[in-house]
């Protein structure tokens, strides 16, 4: 073997591209997010056009969706319980739970809701409905309050709990639906309740599409959330709680006391979302009422990347995509297809978050090593692996070793 | 080693590499070695010369180029410039296995060896050499035969895992001395050793070097180089700014070599801890468990006095991380009273412990002392929301103040001299240092009563460990208790006002420091389970 002759060779500069991974970025992490939204609309208008026979079917559709007097009213109606269901994920997982249970605490408010306005139909309006919207936060509340106090005493899986109880709470409305609120009386086939009473019904702001005034009080509740997340003593206890359990020990937070109200405020304003689907827009209780918000808020809140802005702005992309999904409905395209785009954004945004911490650089192939002295790097790239505190640039070696 | 791989003619130059420049017995020779990273030079023309069985240490502070050096050195990095002589002939090394074929092998500071597998197994394994086929008896048949070649002792068929620190290193010095290592790197070798464990390495270098192998010794610590060494140089800031036999210097010349300016002399305000000092904390015989649910604090009964730095002596893993945690409320107590200013404050969270001015500079920096991803402003409200008169400027209400906590945060800044002046830079964009700094300055500014630090400046360079050490030396002249806990016996030897040494979660020993000092030997004794000597047990405060 001729070393000499190598080493001469190795004199060579030998730069190469490279992937380097390093902390996770938000910042990159939102442009794959941008780039995967702009990929799925992509995807779904071909898809559109390739299978629904029909000259300009993307333009059909695109103006029956936005550009008719009613379809902004629509689309402001379709975005409303977004924000709180998501909103009751989002303030979970920044303490460290998953609150799958969105849809259950959704019909557990608007289940005690519609009984609050059956119940004390005989309230004057001025009350009734500030009444429901209690009831509905406290029914959303106390039906979270199990899998959380399960959680946080007796260390029960919440992602499960909440989940499985979703489920009961179905079953528990339509229990009622057929029993004494039952829409006609006994005699009727469908499980739909009575229409609530008039002064129960939220005043709409705009006839033509039905844009009722609950999406002033989504958006006001989803202020005051990201105000409290982010200016008050609470919502810097919660990310002590969220940064992980040391931290949370070290700081001597209670770290029970804040996930049972980050908790309690999620199944709250779950419950809410369920009273304003009540009020604003159906009339009347369904086991269809949610429209799946519950489980769609999940998705608009793991888009909204822990940013209240990014909820508001997901929110109205979600409901977006059930918009246009319900008008190509109309030309033959399946009810499921506006989830299934909804799908494929997650995956490709769980993807654009896996990729966020690889970065592609120019690098001497030979500095390629986990061995080399990785402070030097760090200071170079003043960037350095969170949590692990390990040196910041771990390098993929396997394109590497071969060299 | 064959020296016909290397001893090639320079293709650029047309002449033998190295011929008539090198003296007959210089095993290494670097020459104007230059290495950037990006903007930052880490080595700006670095020279080394190694002679054949000598003791060459390699001087300087983190960050000064030492291990960039190294890794040059056996072939982890490739130089921007500047070549490298090995016995004469230029070399040039593609990677370390490269590297140790020609006889230059390192030993990492956490050794890298595979506990679960044998001391003969990690001997053998990754290495061309190793027989192929071979019966496990073999391997330790061979590998009883390599150790004893190099004269150590060690028993080839144990386990790594069930090795002393002390040990394991010798595994990984055998390692590379099996695989023909005539140019030895030794990265920080004394880090994690008892001062026992130290003496008999540097019996070992010695004895390897009188053998004719040449060894580099990388070290920050002044008085192993002056102990071991026959040559030093001294790097700072990627050159090379001396370099000299040890007889010409002393320690205070190193020291002016390396932070490229006099040492600061501590400033303590009394010697003595001043009569009428009050009892801060009383610890009455506390039990604690650690992860794994054994009992890793045993009995230890304490008082913390206002004036006074208390430091604890001891090897890692005997219950001084679990005691730290119980004393600052982070770690429930199985049994036992801690008090402080006479009240009980036992089972208590860490809110309340930091409420009575407990300070806490914790093992865990990264992970339990600092959220990453959340701005140094954030991070820096940690504790200070917990203390009344902190509360009261920080928030109004349940709201918090975001001017007041920026300018909250930057005052840490300025206290800690953190690199940065912008308070919403993520704490995990800062470099180590930066971080244990800003988490020093933290602790010290809620700190009323006591601070509890554990390894302050591990990991910090010589300047920023002087300044801590002022800074823990003031928080006393305030009449700040102090419970200073680390591995590193200078620093303990240091500070202190009295030091207390435990093993296996006891409290083996008390020394009054400034009356008695204890000798380092006698401090590692203790640390290592010897018996206490009757006379070395001084009496409490």
């Amino acid at each position: 073997m001729s070393t000499g002759a190598a080493s001469t060779a190795a004199r060579q500069s030998r730069k190469s591209w490279t992937v380097v991974r390093g902390a996770p970025s938000p910042k990159r992490s939102w442009a794959y997010r941008i780039v995967a939204i702009f990929a799925v609309i992509a995807g779904s208008a071909l898809y559109l056009v390739l299978t629904i026979h029909q000259p300009d079917i993307l333009g059909v559709v695109l103006r029956e969706s936005f550009a008719t007097p009613a379809s902004l009213d629509e689309w402001v109606v379709l975005a409303t319980p977004f924000f709180l269901t998501a909103l009751a994920v989002l303030i979970p997982l920044r303490v460290g739970l998953w609150n799958i249970g969105g849809e259950g605490q959704f019909f557990a408010g608007a289940w005690l809701a519609t009984g609050f306005a059956f119940w004390l139909t005989h309230l004057t309006g001025g009350l009734l409905i500030p009444g429901m919207l209690v009831a509905g936060a406290l029914g959303g509340a106390l039906w979270a309050a199990i899998p959380t106090l399960a959680r946080v005493y007796l260390n029960v899986n919440e992602i499960i709990s909440t989940l499985m109880l979703n489920v009961v709470m179905v079953f528990w409305v339509a229990y009622w639906l057929v029993g004494s609120w039952q829409y006609g009386g006994s005699t009727g086939g469908t499980l739909q309740s009575r229409i609530i009473p008039t002064q129960a019904q939220l005043p709409l702001l705009h006839v033509a599409g039905g844009l009722d005034s609950g999406v002033i009080i989504a958006l006001v509740l989803t202020a005051l959330v990201g105000l409290y997340l982010h200016y008050s003593t609470f919502g810097y206890q919660s990310l002590l709680v969220g940064s992980g359990r040391a931290v949370a020990l070290y700081t001597g937070v209670r770290i029970r006391r804040v996930q049972m109200i980050s908790m309690l405020a999620a199944g709250a304003l779950a419950g809410v979302a369920g009273v304003l689907q009540l009020t604003g827009n159906s009339y009347q209780l369904t086991p269809g009422l949610s429209n799946n918000t519950g489980y769609l808020g999940i998705a608009v809140a793991i888009l909204a990347g822990n940013s209240i802005w990014g909820l508001v702005v997901m929110s109205g992309l979600l409901s977006t995509i059930m918009l246009v999904g319900q008008n190509a409905q109309m030309y033959g395209v399946s009810s499921d297809a506006p989830f299934i785009v909804i799908g494929v954004l997650l995956l490709l945004n769980a993807l654009g978050d896996a990729l966020s911490q690889y970065r592609v650089m120019r690098l001497d192939r030979r500095d390629v090593s986990s061995e080399a002295e990785g402070d030097d790097l760090v200071e170079a790239e003043g960037h350095s692996t969170a949590g692990s505190g390990a040196p910041g640039l771990e390098m993929v070696r396997d394109a590497l070793e071969a060299g | 080693m064959s020296t016909g791989e290397i001893g090639e003619v320079n293709k650029e130059s047309g002449r033998p590499v190295g011929a008539a420049r090198n003296s007959a017995d210089l095993k290494l020779r670097v020459r104007g070695v230059v290495k950037s990273f990006g903007s930052l030079r880490a080595l700006r023309g670095v020279d080394l010369d190694c002679e054949v069985g000598q003791i060459h240490a390699v001087l300087g502070e983190n960050g000064a180029g030492k291990s960039t050096l190294m890794s040059v050195v056996t072939g982890l990095l490739a130089p921007d410039e500047g070549e490298m002589f090995l016995d004469g002939h230029e070399y040039r090394p593609q990677n370390s296995q490269v590297a140790m074929r020609h006889g230059v092998g390192m030993v990492h500071q956490d050794f890298q060896l595979i506990e679960r597998l044998s001391v003969g197994e990690n001997l053998f394994l990754g290495w061309d050499g190793a027989p192929r086929i071979a019966t496990v008896q073999r391997v330790h048949e061979a590998a009883a035969a390599a150790i004893a070649r190099f004269g150590f002792s060690l028993d080839p068929a144990t386990k790594v895992q069930d090795l002393s620190v002390g040990e394991q290193q010798r595994v990984a010095v055998v390692r590379a001395l099996v695989r023909g290592a005539k140019v030895l790197i030794l990265d920080e070798p004394t880090a994690a050793l008892t001062p026992q464990e130290v003496g008999e390495l540097f019996v070992v270098m010695r004895s390897l070097a009188s053998q004719g192998t040449t060894i580099i010794f990388i070290t920050h610590k002044l008085r192993e180089v002056m102990d071991i060494a026959d040559h030093v140089t001294v790097l700072r800031l990627g050159e090379r700014v001396a370099s000299f036999p040890i007889g010409e210097c002393d320690e205070a010349r190193l020291a002016r070599e390396m932070l490229g300016r006099d040492v600061v002399p501590l400033e303590r305000d009394s010697a003595e801890v001043p009569e009428g000092s009050q009892v801060v904390m009383r610890v009455e015989s506390l039990h604690a468990r650690d992860e794994r649910g054994l009992l890793a604090v045993k009995d230890v009964s304490l008082q913390l006095v206002s004036h006074e730095i208390v430091g604890v002596a001891a090897i890692a893993g005997n219950g001084q991380r679990e005691l730290s945690e119980a004393l600052a409320g982070v770690r429930q107590v199985e049994s036992g009273r801690i008090e402080i200013d006479g009240s009980d404050i036992t089972s208590r969270s860490a809110n309340a412990f930091t409420a009575s001015g407990i300070g806490y500079i914790p093992e865990d920096r990264l992970g339990a002392g600092m959220m990453l991803r959340e701005s140094i402003a954030r991070n820096a409200i940690m504790k200070a929301l917990s203390v009344r008169s902190e509360r009261a400027r920080l928030t109004r209400g349940f709201l918090l103040r975001p001017r007041e906590i920026e300018n909250y945060a930057n005052e840490l800044l300025a206290e800690g001299q953190v690199s940065t002046r912008d308070a919403g830079v993520p704490v995990g964009h800062l470099s180590g240092g930066n971080i244990q700094r800003l988490l020093i300055a933290r602790e010290v500014r809620i700190a009323s009563r006591l601070l509890i630090a554990v390894h302050p400046t591990l990991g910090l360079d010589v300047g920023a460990t002087e300044r801590t050490w002022q800074t823990l030396l003031d928080a006393r002249g305030r009449g700040i208790a102090i419970l200073l806990i680390s591995e590193d016996l200078d620093e303990v030897l240091t500070l202190s006002d009295r030091i207390l040494v435990m093993h296996h979660g006891e409290i083996v020993g008390e020394f009054q420091n400034r009356t008695t000092p204890p000798t380092r030997e006698q401090l590692g004794l203790l640390m290592g389970g010897a018996t206490p000597r009757g006379d070395s047990v001084g009496v409490s405060a």
